[in-house]
């Protein structure tokens, strides 16, 4: 908090205490947001998008963490080395969730059909995915 | 026929696209990629430590070249992550033991400071 703060402070004199104040709220609310490690990279790669690219970086940052959230390949060649690799941890992890998630469908399915047999295995699934 | 040509539709109108690969070539190039990018790094640390210099009042990590600190964020990613990302890899491709499964928390990465901090590889 301090850092940012102290910095801000020396641009009273250019910018005026107003805006430095609006400023300093508007970065205390998105820290506040950055506890969850998905908005972390979110704005890590915001902020650097603009730093690298200056204003168009937020509307290439924008497209490109779209494709990330929704786990398309996004193209990172902006990005620091560090959040480029935070950004496909991400996916990687997101991967290995979906994996687990099927894993774990596949185990309760293999539990029904131990249960109740073949016989109404079938129907025991379709009424279930019809629910 | 019907639930062939159903198939066909759910496969390829919607959702990320599935690849089937050789596992051995997967598992050669992804050691290979492995190899380049941490081999690199241990020579662009040497580089680094050799010829790039600090200033003690320079503004960030204190690297007076700005292109040494962007290669010294590489080598310390590359030192950090290479090796948890591989893993992963190898992991959701199935490659990997039951019970070898990496940290769901990548490994942190060392903050960009000059001099370099050491190399993982020397404090084991």
């Amino acid at each position: 908090m301090s850092d940012f703060s102290d910095v801000l402070d020396t641009l009273i004199p250019l910018v005026g205490g107003v805006i430095v104040d609006k400023a300093k709220n508007e970065i205390t609310k998105l820290s506040e947001d950055a506890d969850d490690p998905t908005k972390q990279i979110v704005f890590a790669l915001m902020a650097e998008a603009v730093g690298e690219l200056g204003e168009d970086g937020l509307d290439i940052a924008e497209a490109e963490i779209k494709r990330l959230l929704n786990g398309r390949t996004p193209d990172l060649d902006w990005a620091s080395p560090r959040t480029a690799s935070d950004a496909v941890a991400l996916l990687q992890n997101a991967e290995r969730g979906r994996k687990k998630k099927a894993k774990a469908a596949i185990a309760k399915a293999g539990k029904v059909f131990g249960t109740i047999g073949a016989l109404f295995f079938k129907a025991a699934v379709s009424g279930a995915l019809n629910k | 026929m019907r639930h062939l040509a159903l198939a066909c539709i759910l496969l390829t109108g919607c959702g990320t696209k599935i690849i089937l690969r050789d596992t051995n070539v997967y598992k050669a190039e992804l050691d290979q990629y492995h190899k380049w990018a941490t081999a690199q790094a241990e020579y662009l640390r040497g580089f680094i430590v050799e010829h790039c210099e600090c200033e003690s009042d320079a503004e960030g990590p204190q690297f007076a070249d700005p292109e040494c600190e962007k290669a010294a964020d590489f080598v310390l990613t590359i030192e950090a992550r290479a090796e948890w990302h591989r893993q992963m890899s190898l992991w959701n491709a199935g490659l990997l033991p039951e019970g070898s499964e990496p940290a769901d928390t990548p490994p942190t990465i060392e903050p960009l400071s000059c001099p370099l901090p050491a190399a993982l590889s020397d404090e084991e």
